[in-house]
């Protein structure tokens, strides 16, 4: 059972009229359903761009860089629910998608990445532009093919998309020597090979979880990534109402269920809140649906949810019980695991449990220091939101603008939400929404970075011209590389080290590239420039310069338990 | 690792790549290697033998993850009769 929306069905070639490989390959991912490809051309994938232009229906995007190019196709992906694809030449080309592609692979994001490579007798020797693709992505990637043939493009193209879109999705490299492309190939294709599918849930494991839950006094449901790969919110939202159990998210789950929804008690682990940790501590069942429990979600794994008994439920079975122990374990997909259990459980009520969860979810004011500061990070998240139209597309980049993004966006449409959990990859959000963007045109879309992420990936606003893709890029400026500097504040005894950075005068940069660029420097042009920033037909800059040493609250120490975060201190 | 000895029985078809993504899993659950051993088996495959001294816990992951593997037709645990295809 495919956990993301399928691409068009693939259908193997059945002609027998002699094609280039180049051609064969755009001609796999047309018939893939690929419509968007990011890519750079270069010495090895030159074939490849010399037939692009004979394939029309496919629209490729030329990048900055190729680890803008993965970062397109994710957040294509994760935007889309179909598979991106990015291209890029060998050597340096390859090794430049690698921070994407692994970004991908932690986040389980179904990307197919097709690389050139030197001819295969020039392989092994070291050859100009020569790099061991396969040893450079088999630790972060679902899958890597090298095609020794012409005759193997096509059903390696369609047995890749299979790959990265089946079970749990990921990234997949099919690297191709330049000679394969430039042969030709007369007979029919061979068919793809045969993969192992996905069985349903055990009836046992569900009937074990069920009479679990339906004992349990204070469930908790945990919601992950792979509710939303599996487009399960309605399947989760049904199982929460049915037994009357909250429903708290990883980072990556936020929005599986509508923030502003009675069981809805938030993000939990290192920057969740202080009520969903708590319910977690004090649940006695919990129920975690396609996520790993990784450690910013649990804190110190021994303390984790020290009185409950966990049902593990995901798609990939390597991750039942790898980080927690776990009293049932569910091999399945998110949307017949949720539908499953619901049809097991009778309805339950829980009033007091239940009412947790909506303290939990009322938004905290603003302390008393922000009201006499220009610019509190966590007001221009509020004032984003407020702006932006409700479905608007939200992309985190990493660090401290991540988890206020996190906290205070309070989304309630389903799967807004992009951001580098896994990895945690700066440089992420402006090249990830100009993927998002191009697979939902008419959708609004706001990347919000810091100032250090931003600089990471900003020739991608290039990109973003070229294809007049109209992403709105808040850039959260405090001069330093915040979360960084906080850990240094808070756990290395005050040191700050190598963390204030400088910025370009970042009005001026967007004016380069000839996109809008405004500066906020005080509370009252906020609101103002937002708004222009999202009337503005083009995409757009904004360089607000928010508070510099504000925290992320509440955080969990390295290394403590959950049940021992940090709240924010008076102050 | 423990004193405890693990076989791992893999059937990996014999394409780039493949040998590599197995000793990945032996190298990310640190089973403590002890033998590796493949051998062509014809129809495009090989068998792996594997020797490790891994906790069970671990090798009962390990199992999990090479069955997991594209290229990995089947893999058995011998020593406490785990199997996964």
């Amino acid at each position: 059972m495919a956990t993301v929306a399928p691409n068009a069905p693939v259908t193997p070639a059945t002609d027998v009229i002699a094609h280039r490989g180049a051609d064969l390959l755009w001609r796999a991912l047309e018939r893939a359903g690929a419509d968007v490809v990011f890519g750079y051309p270069g010495g090895a994938c030159l074939p490849l761009y010399d037939a692009l232009p004979d394939h029309p229906r496919i629209h490729h995007v030329l990048v900055r860089h190729e680890q803008g190019a993965a970062h397109m196709a994710d957040g294509y992906a994760r935007a889309t629910g179909r598979a991106g694809v990015c291209v890029a030449t060998s050597g340096p080309g390859a090794t430049n998608l690698v921070t994407g592609l692994a970004c991908a692979y932690m986040d389980s994001v179904p990307v197919v990445a097709i690389t050139g490579q030197v001819s295969t007798p020039l392989m092994g020797r070291d050859a100009f532009q020569e790099t061991d693709v396969l040893g450079l992505v088999g630790g972060i990637t679902k899958h890597a093919f090298l095609v020794e043939r012409t005759e193997d493009i096509e059903p390696t193209i369609h047995a890749a998309f299979a790959v990265a879109r089946s079970g749990r999705p990921g990234p997949v490299v099919v690297d191709i020597p330049k000679d394969v492309q430039l042969g030709t190939w007369a007979a029919r294709s061979a068919p793809p090979p045969e993969l192992a599918g996905v069985t349903g849930a055990d009836p046992r494991e569900l009937d074990r979880a069920a009479t679990l839950l339906a004992g349990a006094a204070r469930p908790v449901i945990v919601a992950g990534h792979g509710v939303r790969l599996a487009r399960a919110h309605a399947e989760l939202r049904a199982l929460a109402e049915r037994i009357d159990a909250p429903v708290v998210t990883t980072l990556l789950g936020i929005s599986a269920l509508p923030e502003d929804h009675p069981l809805a008690a938030g993000m939990l682990g290192m920057h969740g809140s202080a009520n969903a940790n708590r319910m977690v501590n004090e649940a006695d069942v919990i129920l975690g649906v396609g996520l790993r429990f990784d450690d910013r979600v649990t804190g110190k794994i021994a303390a984790f949810a020290p009185n409950a008994k966990i049902v593990h439920a995901d798609i990939d079975p390597t991750q039942i019980g790898k980080n927690v122990p776990t009293a049932v374990g569910i091999v399945g997909d998110a949307g017949a695991v949720l539908f499953a259990l619901s049809t097991r459980l009778d309805r339950a009520s829980r009033p007091e449990w239940r009412d947790r969860a909506s303290a939990g979810r009322s938004r905290p004011r603003l302390a008393a220091y922000e009201e006499r500061i220009e610019l509190p990070p966590r007001l221009v998240i509020r004032a984003i939101r407020e702006t932006a139209a409700d479905d608007a597309y939200f992309v985190a980049d990493v660090g401290q603008h991540q988890m206020w993004a996190a906290q205070h966006l309070r989304l309630i449409t389903p799967d807004r939400f992009l951001t580098s959990g896994g990895l945690g990859a700066m440089g992420y959000a402006l090249p990830a929404a100009i993927g998002a963007q191009l697979g939902r045109p008419t959708s609004e879309v706001w990347a919000i970075a810091g100032d250090g992420g931003a600089q990471m990936t900003i020739q991608e606003l290039g990109t973003a011209v070229q294809e007049a893709a109209p992403v709105k890029l808040v850039i959260m400026n405090n001069g330093y590389l915040g979360m960084v500097r906080q850990w240094q504040q808070l756990f290395h005894d005050g040191r700050i080290s190598q963390t204030p950075i400088t910025s370009p005068d970042y009005v001026k940069l967007a004016s380069a590239y000839d996109v809008l660029g405004i500066c906020v420097e005080r509370r009252a042009e906020l609101g103002p420039s937002l708004a222009r920033a999202r009337a503005h037909r083009g995409p757009v800059v904004l360089d607000i310069r928010i508070e510099r040493e504000a925290n992320v609250w509440p955080i969990v120490p390295p290394g403590g338990a959950n049940a021992d975060l940090i709240e924010e201190p008076a102050s | 690792m423990s004193d405890a000895q693990h076989t791992f029985e893999l059937t990996v078809d014999a394409v780039p790549g493949a040998i590599e993504r197995v000793l990945s899993v032996v190298r990310r659950r640190r089973l403590g290697l002890r033998s590796f051993r493949a051998d062509e088996a014809g129809e495009g495959q090989w068998t792996v033998s594997i020797k490790a001294g891994a906790v069970p816990t671990e090798a009962a992951l390990a199992l999990s993850q090479f069955a997991s593997l594209i290229n990995v037709r089947h893999a058995r645990l011998r020593d406490d009769d785990h199997a996964a295809s």
